[in-house]
């Protein structure tokens, strides 16, 4: 029973989320999703000549930072476009990607020959009190408002 | 609502309490004693973490390059934190990097940072990501850093002190609450019926919001280059080093804000991905930060990712 009203629960803040990010949805808008996992992005600060994107389907290799369009589809998540090649692709550079997002491989190489494996690898490998264990459960969304309580930058 | 700011870390620090935030057994708690002592907690713990201060356990563990130097439990903690950071994003999050921001003109609190150099930029060299140059026996309280290398905990110290905060806070019944540091904060709870809501700067116009988040007990943080820049020969610099290029990084993302349960996860996968660059980073923060991230790139380019 009790799982139950968390699925239902976990349902409307779900339905929640949907609600606000197509609340402020524009027309430069654009939306993918793959897994679950919505991907939406725009423009800022462009001259007059940036006019409304107009939405296509995307193909497999859409990707969000090339793409002025919109590409709404399961390939266009803006994520990488394929499969990466092996180490060192910066010459003289320690660190190569090497993997692919759809083989779960992404990842460095040493540049000495050796594969430190998945980032993810190192999740949940340190016990209670890790980096990335803890904290507890939240949730964000984007905000139909404008007003804030505090700012996030850099610094 | 009830705040308080003041200057720490080289930035802004501010706590904000939502009201009625102070469980029933605690309403007679004295809200200013209990911020006070928050404020004191995040300058002792600044005290220790701090790379400009000639006293601190990391100016100590940098006079001693190569060998074992004893450290306050906390430093320890949060070294062996950063190790874990450098191992997460094998060597994008270096924690060792002091050396390459002291060559390049940031040896001193950005607030005291001199006026532009005509001293020429060095060329230094790319640094190892196979084997972090910090080690830590944190049983034993000691750390120990490879010569050729200066400990440099900014990237994660901030984040980890808030948390100290917020967990100061929590433990006298505060709930409700945020804890920020020059804008990576812990958001506890929520203000009052409605959630937390967080501005993100605009990287072009920082004082603008360019987007409002609802932030329901998370933490967030933001990396960027548009912030603790230098000039140097006529070029601008600023602190995000590349490990793999020993330069400040060189990528289309200005910003990238991650939201994390802890926020000292969120400043390591926040910077990683800005070092990765969006084609890169995105598919890593997809994986790595499910409760969601904002990058800007240098293009104008707002991108957001949620899952529901």
């Amino acid at each position: 029973m009790a799982k139950s009203t968390d699925l239902k629960s976990d349902r409307k803040q779900r339905s929640a989320l949907r609600a606000r990010l197509l609340s402020v949805f524009t027309w430069g808008t654009v939306i993918t999703s793959v897994a679950g996992f919505f991907t939406i992005w725009y423009n800022i600060h462009q001259s007059a000549e940036a006019s409304p994107v107009s939405s296509t389907t995307a193909s497999r290799d859409a990707g969000a930072h090339s793409h002025r369009n919109s590409s709404t589809g399961s390939g266009g998540d803006g994520a990488s476009s394929g499969a990466q090649s092996g180490g060192g692709t910066e010459p003289g550079s320690q660190f190569g990607s090497s993997g692919s997002e759809e083989s779960g491989n992404y990842g460095y190489g040493d540049g000495y020959g050796h594969h430190h494996g998945s980032y993810g690898d190192n999740y949940g490998s340190s016990g209670g009190s890790g980096l990335f264990d803890g904290g507890g459960q939240g949730s964000a969304g984007i905000s139909p408002g404008n007003h804030s309580d505090v700012q996030s930058h850099a610094s | 609502m009830h705040t308080r700011t003041f200057s720490a870390m080289g930035t802004t620090a501010e706590i904000a309490i939502a009201p009625p935030s102070i469980e029933v057994e605690s309403i007679e708690t004295d809200l200013e004693t209990v911020l006070d002592t928050t404020e004191s907690i995040i300058r002792e713990h600044e005290g220790r973490l701090s790379r400009f201060r000639s006293d601190s356990d990391v100016a100590r563990v940098n006079a001693r390059l190569g060998t074992w130097v004893p450290v306050h439990p906390a430093t320890a903690r949060v070294a062996a934190l950063a190790v874990e950071g450098f191992e997460a994003t094998a060597g994008l999050f270096n924690p060792c990097l002091g050396t390459w921001l002291e060559s390049l003109g940031y040896a001193v609190s950005f607030d005291m940072l001199p006026s532009p150099s005509e001293d020429p930029v060095p060329t230094l060299p790319p640094a190892s990501g196979a084997a972090c140059p910090l080690e830590v026996r944190e049983s034993e309280r000691r750390v120990r850093v490879a010569p050729g290398y200066k400990l440099d905990l900014g990237g994660l110290a901030k984040g980890w002190i808030v948390e100290q905060a917020a967990l100061y806070l929590r433990s006298h019944g505060v709930h409700d609450f945020i804890v920020s540091a020059g804008g990576d904060m812990v958001c506890s709870g929520r203000h009052g019926e409605r959630p937390w809501q967080v501005g993100i700067a605009d990287p072009q116009e920082p004082a603008r919001t360019l987007l409002t988040l609802d932030v329901d007990n998370l933490s967030l943080a933001t990396s960027g280059t548009y912030r603790r820049r230098w000039q140097r020969a006529g070029a601008t610099l600023h602190h995000l080093i590349d490990p793999r290029t020993g330069r400040p990084a060189e990528t289309d993302v200005v910003s990238c804000s991650v939201l994390h349960p802890r926020l000292a996860a969120a400043e390591v996968l926040a910077k990683a991905a800005l070092l990765l660059g969006s084609t890169d980073g995105m598919p890593w923060l997809r994986r790595h930060a499910p409760d969601g991230w904002v990058i800007v790139t240098k293009h104008g380019r707002v991108i957001h990712a949620w899952n529901w």
